[in-house]
């Protein structure tokens, strides 16, 4: 399943990407985050709980950042597994300054879900994931929007 | 003792099946309502890749989870067990057989795949600590298209089949063939797709496996279409213990559709756990496990190429297919795949040159085996589809086509020179011609043109079909023929008990076919008892003759045959006891309508029920005769039988929208003499139903990872009433020379018609597009699509 997308936050660029490395926006970024702990540079390890239609479980995994070329991109490797099957993606986040004062952010993410989630939540996910991409977003960008 | 009066004939009758009134009130006995003392419940950790390489299990945590009696892993099972056996690999060539063990080990090839087998004492926490299981998977490269798989540098699934293949099979003649194309004056080629299927039967599988450790004796209840086979392949190839030391238990099936012939890694799985942990254990397949794991049907991908002459003379036929047949060989796969396909792509034609190649390929998918029909849908779509581009290329009408290329009544039995059995009989113009009348066709061109002015898309398709049933003559389609690993006779057994009331056994294994019924109509007749004095046993290996199973429309053709034959037996002993007991010649005692009597002397009669008792009781017997009136056959066909018919489908497309909505559905089949019209119309209705909803809705689909997305009933379109039509049915009846009933088989006919003749109607309705084809399922996207793409991006035609 292949996402992507933009979003125009009113910030410069910089103060988007420091808000963008901070722990906390992957907290807000990855759907259902229950736990996440930093457990080396780049690397960090957690718990979250997703349930679509039947399928509800916990996952388990690791995300890490990856190609950081400050202050315009990164890439996200996660991998999660848990009860409802697993799940394995990775995404580039990239910023544009499309203005001293607004930043525009591109998505492209690519998922792959196996297990139980596959055969009865798929055709649900990509809605779903879409809608949850979304709402980080624009929770980030209050953030750095707040930041000022 | 009472003397009944001999009955009307029953065959023929369309009377309600005995066994309707507790299957549909709740008193059935299916394999989850029962229940033994001290039994375990199973539930299967499987594999969430399509795959892998299994790294490490670690069962600790589920061990110790309460109510956890015990985890077994693969490598477990493997020291006793050997892998299922694959009792039909396709004939004359060489087959990379690889088969599924019990659970996996080391390697999982298809999501799914069962990797432990959790024991407890309530199946809830059986399913609970399935969770507990760690398994550590290293996720290996996936190929889940039998075409991609073949292709150089793909991933390999079993080390002895270079490029993934199972066998390479041909039939008929390949020069001539390609001669006869090249010289040809019309040639259509087309790639054609028929789908994956899940055959979801009502009842999803179930085992209980009981072993008892003081005789070493197992007994299985199985939800199962042949259990005497099962018992067969399970102690000789599986386990390595001899047959008599396994009870086969088949109770009550709700539905089968050929899914249930097989061997399953559950039997084996549950046998051995019962073992261990010296309790009965039990697993009932849920509904997700019954989409993943249980075998699928179909999924071929083919190219065709038919040609003939301008005037509609079809000249030569070739075929190439990859057949998809998942990660493993399921029992019968590759015959299925080989002898009941590519042999019967010929259809009802005469095609001078015919070539077939099928390549049989394993995938990271869920095993492929036979699924209702079992080669013969896919054959019939194949050459009902390509006469259709034939005469679509041609300008022609398909009915007329079809007719000239007809084999002809005085032409039977006939051979169509691909490897098949002489087709036994067949009249296919009649069946043609009424369904035609029925449905109107000679105003429906106009009706088309009309409606098309209006903006409705019409199309009318037609499918004469042929298929083999009544599978088979045990010399041919057995290890030296077409490689069937056994032999194909059935068995019956007919008692006439003191009382004069008759008890049958059967090896044949009804899911609901109404054996009990039909075979009961059978029996009074030919011994002249009331219907309600015969009843029909069948399902436990312990008490009944082994039988090869019901699949292939058999059952009548060779399991009624058996019966006749045991019925006529009991009439010959009953004639000589007679004529003892009249004291006359045996010569001149004639047996009819259920009494014996001296020729021009009918007040002399002794009645059947008269002639079991003094068999039982034995008191004065001519020298020589044993008591009891109780014959036993083993009946092997010296062929198989040929059903055929036309089906005719009416449907409306609409333009905007893409939705096809099959408005009218017509069948003329000629399946024989007929024993039950009701049974065979139901047979048929359910049949139709299977092969429209491939049409129209159904289809498996994995993703390119292995992943089934297709894994519950949310996803997996099965048609409720509401989304097929009324059927309306007719007959034509061509008795078959090959048994003495004249019965051919009815099981399997709709099924095998619908998926081409729906096909057939789309397509029709959009042939003034340039539309040669489509594959199915007709979802309304993919035939919007088509519409659209075809008309200038403007998807409002008229």
């Amino acid at each position: 399943m292949k996402f992507s997308g933009s979003h125009t936050i009113n910030a410069p660029r910089e103060r988007v990407w420091t808000t963008l490395n901070d722990i906390e926006a992957l907290r807000t970024l990855i759907p259902g985050v229950e736990s996440l702990e930093q457990t080396a540079p780049d690397t960090y390890h957690g718990v979250a709980k997703i349930g679509v239609a039947s399928i509800k479980g916990e996952y388990t995994g690791t995300i890490r950042m990856a190609d950081i070329d400050p202050p315009s991109s990164y890439r996200l490797v996660g991998e999660g597994r848990g009860r409802p099957g697993h799940v394995k993606g990775e995404g580039t986040i990239t910023l544009v300054a499309a203005s001293p004062e607004t930043t525009t952010l591109h998505y492209d993410a690519d998922m792959q879900v196996g297990g139980p989630i596959a055969s009865v939540g798929q055709r649900l996910i990509e809605g779903a994931s879409k809608l949850l991409i979304n709402q980080g977003l624009k929770a980030l960008a209050q953030k750095a929007e707040r930041a000022a | 003792m009472t003397t009944a009066e001999a009955p009307g004939k029953m065959v023929g009758k369309a009377i309600k099946r005995r066994e309707d009134p507790r299957l549909i009130t709740g008193q059935g006995n299916y394999l989850d309502d029962i229940k033994l003392p001290g039994m375990l419940y199973a539930a299967i950790v499987r594999s969430p890749y399509g795959h892998a390489r299994i790294k490490n299990i670690n069962v600790a945590a589920a061990q110790a989870h309460p109510g956890v009696v015990a985890v077994i892993t693969g490598a477990e099972i493997a020291k006793e067990q050997n892998p299922l056996p694959c009792a039909w690999a396709a004939g004359g060539v060489q087959n990379n057989v690889n088969t599924p063990r019990a659970l996996a080990v080391d390697v999982v090839r298809y999501v799914g795949e069962g990797v432990a087998l959790v024991v407890a004492e309530d199946r809830y926490v059986a399913h609970d600590a399935l969770d507990l299981v760690e398994v550590d998977y290293e996720p290996l490269d996936v190929v889940v298209d039998a075409e991609a798989a073949t292709k150089a540098g793909t991933v390999q699934l079993h080390e002895n089949a270079p490029n993934n293949v199972v066998m390479h099979w041909t039939c008929g003649a390949e020069q001539p063939t390609a001669q006869a194309i090249e010289q040809a004056e019309v040639v259509v080629k087309q790639r054609i797709l028929n789908q994956r299927l899940i055959p979801t039967p009502m009842e999803t599988r179930g085992y209980i496996s009981r072993y008892d450790s003081a005789t070493g004796e197992y007994t299985i209840w199985m939800s199962s279409q042949a259990p005497h086979v099962h018992r067969l392949l399970l102690t000789a190839f599986v386990l390595g213990i001899p047959e008599n030391k396994m009870r086969c238990i088949a109770p009550d099936i709700g539905g089968g559709f050929g899914a249930k012939i097989f061997v399953y890694p559950e039997m084996a799985s549950t046998l051995y756990a019962a073992k261990v942990v010296g309790h009965p254990v039990k697993w009932v397949e849920t509904r997700r496990e019954s989409c993943a794991v249980t075998t699928h049907g179909r999924d071929h991908i083919t190219d065709l190429e038919i040609a003939g002459t301008k005037d509609g003379k079809i000249t030569g036929l070739r075929v190439h297919t990859y057949a998809n047949l998942g990660a493993y060989c399921s029992t019968i796969a590759p015959g299925v795949a080989t002898t009941l396909y590519g042999r019967m792509v010929a259809g009802v034609y005469k095609i001078p040159h015919v070539f077939v190649e099928v390549d049989g390929v394993y995938t990271n998918t869920s095993m492929v085996d036979a699924y209702r029909g079992a080669g013969r849908p896919e054959a019939a779509y194949v050459i009902e589809r390509a006469v259709d581009m034939f005469a679509q290329k041609l300008g022609m009408d398909p009915a007329e086509v079809r007719r000239r290329n007809f084999i002809q009544p005085d032409e039977f039995p006939y051979d169509t020179g691909i490897g098949m059995l002489p087709y036994d009989s067949g009249n296919y113009e009649p069946a043609l011609d009424k369904a035609l009348a029925m449905a109107g066709y000679k105003n429906f061109a106009q009706e088309q043109a009309d409606a098309r002015k209006e903006g409705r898309l019409l199309g009318l398709g037609i499918c004469t079909y042929v298929e083999v049933c009544g599978v088979a003559p045990s010399k041919w389609i057995g290890l030296a023929g077409q490689g069937w690993g056994a032999g194909l006779w059935e068995s019956a057994n007919v008692k006439v008990h003191l009382t004069g009331k008759v008890v049958v056994t059967t090896g044949s294994m009804p899911h609901g076919q109404g054996h009990e019924t039909s075979f009961a109509q059978l029996v009074s007749d030919e011994l002249g008892v009331p219907y309600e004095d015969v009843i029909v046993e069948y399902g436990d290996t312990q008490g009944t003759p082994f039988g090869y199973g019901t699949y292939g429309s058999r059952s009548a053709a060779v399991g009624g045959t058996a019966i006749f034959k045991s019925v006529s037996k009991i009439k010959d002993k009953a004639r000589k006891l007679a004529a003892h007991m009249l004291e006359a010649a045996e010569e001149d005692i004639i047996f009819e309508n259920g009494k014996a009597s001296v020729r021009g002397a009918p007040d002399s009669a002794k009645t059947i029920q008269d002639i079991a008792l003094q068999a039982h009781v034995a008191y004065d017997l001519p020298a020589g005769m044993e008591p009891y009136l109780d014959e036993t056959t083993y009946y092997d066909p010296p062929n198989c039988t040929f059903p055929f018919g036309t089906h005719v489908c009416l449907v409306e497309i609409d333009a905007d929208t893409g939705k096809v909505t099959p408005l009218r559905y017509i069948a003329v089949d000629d399946v024989g003499k007929v024993i039950n019209p009701l049974i065979v119309d139901g047979q048929l209705h359910g049949g139709i139903a299977q092969g429209m909803a491939q049409a129209l809705y159904e289809a498996a689909v994995y993703d390119d990872n292995g992943q089934l997305l297709t894994g519950s009933l949310m996803d997996y379109a099965i048609p409720r009433a509401d989304m097929v039509p009324h059927y309306e049915l007719d007959r034509t009846e061509t008795p078959s020379p090959v048994n003495p009933m004249g019965v051919k088989g009815a099981g399997e006919a709709g099924t095998i018609a619908a998926a081409a003749t729906v096909s057939n109607a789309v397509v029709n309705a959009l042939q003034h597009l340039g539309i040669q084809h489509l594959d199915m399922p007709y979802t309304s996207e993919k035939v919007w699509r088509a519409i659209h793409e075809r008309n200038g991006g403007n998807g409002h035609v008229s």
